[in-house]
């Protein structure tokens, strides 16, 4: 998930505030298919989802944990050589 | 870190542990990064040091090759040295292996030879006994040779003495009738002269009354006496040689004649050179007698002179005539 500019507040951001964000990706089926398509657009539904739901959101889990995973393993790739050289 | 409903409190947790040790590897890396330069500064003054010290090793290495280069030409020298010995040591080899070899082949040749030297003394022995077989048959044959040579020889030198005998007893008859006719040529003269000094007496009536011209005269005869003296040694001295010759050749017959000088040839050698040596002497003996031969014809004239001049050739003559008869009597004994 990346973090976003300050700005106007959009149609999304506002669905994300009345929590209707989620009902309307998966209602509207072209929406939905830029959301499965465009990572762009999906990360900024997902952050949307993040700050403004109240309730839980599997797929914002997923792409934290996504992410957590991304960034520890390449983590762990930088540090691999140093674990090698130490061990 | 804010609460969102939107995630479970599980992954709320976890981001929370995640932060944590992502502070704590923050502080590590600082960490690191203060060693990182702290490692750096002594890393510049480790190269400092690198660079201090690799000018001394530069120049300890410059020593160093020259030391080496000097411990190299040792080392050459030496390696040569070594090489010559080595040399030396391979040619020592092969000598000692030739040494080894020639002693084996000497070894052999020393057994051969023992072999031979074995055969050899057997030849030998063999030789030895034909040698003696063959050195009796040559020494009689040499015994017969050496006695037949012998009795030639003595028949020549007996013949040749017999020659030389019957030489001198014809010279002997010569002298003899030389002196025969001499000594009747003498008494003639002696007789005219008596009869001239008769004759010269009766003219001049001179007697024996003149004493000066006896003086003269016993003077002379005094003379004479003394010069017969000297004939009477020369003819003993004559007689001696001839009884030497005479003892020489007879034993030179009864050697010539005997079986003991057959035998023994190098006596006869030496008696032939002591025949020659004799009849040289007898040479030298007879030249002597016809020298004093000579001296009494003179000493005559010179009587002879004398009697004409004062008269007593006679007296004179007599003594000249009993001198020659003695010189006679004596070669003839």
């Amino acid at each position: 998930m990346q973090n976003f500019k300050l700005g106007p507040k959009t149609f999304f951001e506002e669905l994300a505030i009345d929590n209707h964000l989620r009902e309307y990706i998966d209602t509207n089926t072209t929406i939905l298919k830029k959301y499965n398509e465009d990572k762009l657009f999906r990360d900024e539904m997902l952050h949307l989802l993040y700050i403004h739901s109240d309730s839980f959101q599997k797929d914002v889990e997923y792409a934290i944990l996504e992410d957590l995973n991304n960034t520890l393993s390449y983590f762990l790739d930088k540090i691999e050589t140093w674990n090698t050289n130490n061990q | 870190m804010e609460h969102k409903q939107s995630i479970s409190p599980e992954l709320n947790e976890l981001l929370k542990k995640v932060k944590f040790q992502a502070d704590q590897y923050n502080k590590a890396f600082e960490i690191l990064n203060r060693r990182i330069a702290e490692f750096d500064s002594t890393r510049i003054e480790i190269n400092s040091h690198a660079a201090h010290f690799k000018n001394e090793l530069s120049q300890i290495l410059e020593k160093l090759n020259t030391s080496y280069s000097q411990k190299e030409n040792a080392l050459e020298k030496s390696i040569t040295a070594a090489n010559n010995l080595t040399g030396e040591l391979q040619s020592l080899k092969t000598l000692q292996d030739n040494v080894k070899t020639g002693i084996l082949t000497l070894s052999d040749t020393l057994e051969n030879h023992s072999n031979e030297l074995n055969q050899l003394k057997l030849y030998s022995q063999e030789f030895v006994k034909e040698a003696y077989i063959k050195l009796d048959d040559t020494l009689e044959y040499l015994k017969q040779k050496i006695s037949s040579t012998l009795e030639k020889e003595s028949q020549a030198i007996e013949e040749r003495v017999n020659n030389r005998i019957q030489y001198l007893e014809e010279n002997l008859k010569k002298g003899d009738k030389i002196l025969n006719s001499r000594h009747e040529k003498l008494q003639n003269e002696i007789k005219l002269l008596k009869k001239e000094i008769l004759a010269i007496k009766e003219v001049s009536g001179l007697g024996n009354s003149n004493s000066l011209m006896n003086d003269k005269i016993n003077f002379r005869f005094e003379n004479i006496e003394d010069s017969l003296k000297e004939l009477k040694a020369l003819s003993d001295a004559i007689m001696q040689n001839i009884a030497i010759l005479n003892s020489a050749e007879s034993e030179e017959i009864l050697a010539d004649g005997s079986d003991k000088m057959s035998s023994d040839s190098t006596e006869i050698f030496t008696g032939a050179k002591i025949h020659d040596v004799e009849v040289e002497e007898l040479q030298t003996t007879m030249k002597k007698y016809a020298s004093t031969i000579q001296e009494f014809q003179y000493l005559k004239q010179k009587s002879l002179s004398a009697e004409k001049r004062s008269g007593i050739s006679m007296i004179l003559s007599v003594f000249a005539i009993l001198s020659i008869l003695m010189i006679l009597f004596l070669f003839l004994i």
